[in-house]
């Protein structure tokens, strides 16, 4: 696997700065960036380099910081609309701006885990006789981090993945077994009256920061990325959540989703005295099928508030499956020119003034 | 006979049919979160809540006969519109939350729910949704005194009294563990408490009304009493106008004060004599208090006229208040 490299013409597109930016950028802050071999000796970073860029000018700059923490769930209870791809990339590009992101896959499908590269299905034996880093096994997920995990509580640093390195986006990746999470949480049902707040107990204990195996402090950004399934574990990151993504998909029609998802918000609401706000994303939309357009002014007119203005068209840029075996970056990352890497961006922006981080 | 109808009548018949079944298409909205409690919010009330009801709760519906208020509860009072307007709600929206109660014997003691139960026998209802809760007395009365004090329309006065007996009962220890079980401030914990060392007279009076007043006059009552400690009688006169004359209750101090400071002066002074030049009684003139009592004596002299003149003088010192403020 040959790993993705960038000339400094598209860091300069990822970073939203100027090629002139990022050569002053690279030179002054002696990140080691390489040069190509041969010819004119072009700088070709890698990811990890962006990411030290970005970090580099967060720390030497007024750029622009993020003014609150949050948690946002993406969420709709409907299959293949988007909600792993939104997830990857919204966390690639959030930690682009400067913000530390913290994603968590909630699914034991793994396919978030998937896109940043790790395969959960490999063992540490396979890894070996195959020459892969043993970084890219999963060993822990979301449900080693409970005290209630029945072989016992890891510390965060175990279980936690960096893809990109220390300045990219962080991963607790998930594995088969995560509905195992599930379970536990209905067994803590029929003893507590609490199961839904495990989560929002976990984080809250996180972020006092006062636990040095599980400091949340630092992070702007968290991030769940639910299963399409109804189980506790969503409601759980729901309840501790600030807002709930849901992407909606004009190709697989996702009406009805939204709407029971609204009724579940509803019942949080009225139980647990909170609900995460709902954010629609309209997801690959197809701007010249004006039939299937006006079916969702219909969405839009009754989820006005929550309707994001900026959409995702649909493109080709996407790829259609997720497989390990030809990896590849977030498309926001991998072809940072295309159509589809410009509108999640517009729709990372829009999103994070929606939400008053910026 | 069937009528053709044109191509277009058609399609508009088409579509009117479609746009309205697309409108009867019924879309849940999801809730308003502006008013959303915090996750640290959220974990204490559950965290309250795990802490007194221990063991598991039953939903039954129980019949009101069999209810009885709780020793503990420190409410005299119901006022009867509240008890209406809860009924309204209650025959309009059910039962919102079911009332606790714990069973002692054959019948049910209230643990919460004093005012829907009130609400639910004045509608006539036969049963009441609640819950049954195993607790002790200790318990009980803990529960009771919080849940009341949660709820609405406690007056200042019985929250002092409900925060003396969570001392008295070994609750809390001081005025800051008390705000803290009752989630205020410790400001107000202590100005709450300190209603019940008022004297006497105003601490009977607050048994009998807790509405008459809170902690604001409380303090003021403190002060007077403090500033002019030989005037407890007029202290009393004025706090009794609150409910004699049904006086406004942020006036007592500035009546009081009023008072205090007529009574300084010199009570009823000698009337004045006003002659005119052939030194004949004309007028006399007395203060008494903030009363100017002009007599006329002289049957020749007009009385319009010399009241229009008094009026004019009255006038211009008037004017030197103005200035003056």
């Amino acid at each position: 696997m040959i790993a993705k490299t960038f000339k400094a013409a598209a860091v300069a597109t990822l970073i939203g700065a100027t090629r002139d930016t990022v050569r002053r950028a690279t030179d002054e802050s002696n990140l080691g960036v390489l040069r190509q071999d041969t010819g004119p000796k072009t700088r070709i970073y890698t990811v990890n380099n962006v990411y030290d860029i970005v970090n580099w000018r967060m720390s030497k700059k007024s750029e622009k910081k993020a003014k609150k923490q949050v948690v946002m769930t993406c969420y709709v209870p409907k299959g293949g609309v988007g909600k792993s791809t939104i997830s990857a990339n919204l966390a690639c590009i959030f930690s682009l701006l400067g913000l530390k992101t913290l994603v968590i896959d909630l699914d034991f499908q793994s396919n978030l885990t998937l896109s940043f590269g790790y395969d959960s299905e490999l063992s540490r034996e396979e890894a070996i006789e195959d020459g892969v880093s043993i970084d890219k096994c999963v060993d822990y997920h979301f449900g080693h981090l409970f005290d209630q995990w029945p072989t016992g509580k890891m510390p965060l640093s175990k279980v936690i993945k960096k893809p990109y390195g220390e300045y990219g986006p962080h991963l607790i990746p998930s594995d088969v077994s995560l509905d195992r999470l599930d379970t536990l949480m209905t067994m803590e049902a029929l003893q507590t009256t609490n199961s839904a707040s495990m989560v929002s107990k976990l984080l809250h204990a996180g972020k006092t920061g006062k636990n040095p195996d599980f400091d949340l402090s630092d992070y702007d950004v968290i991030l769940f990325d639910a299963a399409p399934a109804k189980n506790r574990m969503t409601r759980s990151a729901l309840l501790a959540s600030d807002f709930v993504i849901a992407p909606i998909s004009l190709e697989k029609f996702s009406t009805k989703a939204v709407s029971y998802l609204s009724k579940v918000l509803e019942e949080m609401k009225e139980e647990d005295g909170r609900c995460p706000e709902l954010v629609i994303i309209g997801n690959f939309f197809d701007l010249n099928r004006t039939r299937v357009l006006n079916q969702t002014a219909m969405i839009r007119k009754t989820y006005n508030s929550a309707w994001l203005d900026s959409i995702i068209r649909r493109s080709e840029d996407f790829p259609k499956t997720l497989s390990s075996d030809t990896y590849e970056l977030p498309l926001c990352l991998s072809k940072c020119n295309s159509i589809g890497a410009e509108d999640l961006r517009k729709v990372a922006n829009d999103l994070l003034v929606k939400m008053g981080v910026f | 006979m069937s009528k053709k109808i044109s191509e277009a009548e058609f399609m508009a018949s088409v579509l009117k049919k479609q746009s309205e079944t697309r409108s009867s298409m019924i879309l849940n909205t999801p809730p308003n979160t502006a008013d959303n409690i915090s996750v640290s919010e959220m974990l204490a009330r559950q965290e309250d809540k795990n802490q007194v009801f221990t063991n598991d709760k039953a939903l039954l519906k129980i019949n009101l006969n069999l209810i009885d208020d709780s020793p503990y509860q420190p409410r005299k009072l119901y006022d009867v519109g509240d008890i209406d307007d809860l009924g309204h709600s209650m025959v309009a929206a059910g039962l919102k939350e079911a009332i606790k109660v714990r069973r002692i014997g054959d019948r049910f003691e209230l643990l919460s729910g004093h005012r829907r139960t009130r609400a639910a026998r004045s509608l006539g209802w036969v049963d009441i949704d609640a819950y049954i809760v195993e607790c002790s007395d200790r318990d009980a009365k803990l529960v009771t005194m919080i849940s009341n004090e949660a709820r609405v329309n406690l007056t200042d006065f019985e929250k002092g009294k409900l925060y003396q007996e969570a001392i008295q009962e070994g609750f809390a220890k001081n005025q800051s563990e008390v705000a803290n079980l009752f989630g205020t401030s410790q400001a107000q914990a202590s100005k709450r408490m300190a209603m019940l060392k008022l004297p006497e007279v105003y601490v009977a009076m607050l048994n009998d009304k807790p509405k008459m007043f809170g902690v604001r006059l409380s303090e003021q009552i403190f002060e007077l009493i403090k500033e002019y400690p030989n005037e407890e009688k007029l202290i009393h006169t004025a706090v009794m106008r609150i409910t004699e004359e049904d006086a406004d209750q942020t006036s007592v101090k500035q009546w009081f004060l009023q008072m205090v400071k007529q009574k300084s002066k010199k009570p009823s002074q000698k009337p004045k004599i006003i002659t005119n030049r052939n030194g004949r009684q004309v007028f006399t003139a007395k203060l008494d208090g903030r009363v100017i009592t002009v007599r006329i004596s002289d049957v020749h002299v007009d009385a319009d006229t010399a009241l229009l003149k008094v009026i004019d003088s009255l006038r211009s010192v008037a004017d030197i208040d103005v200035k003056d403020e």
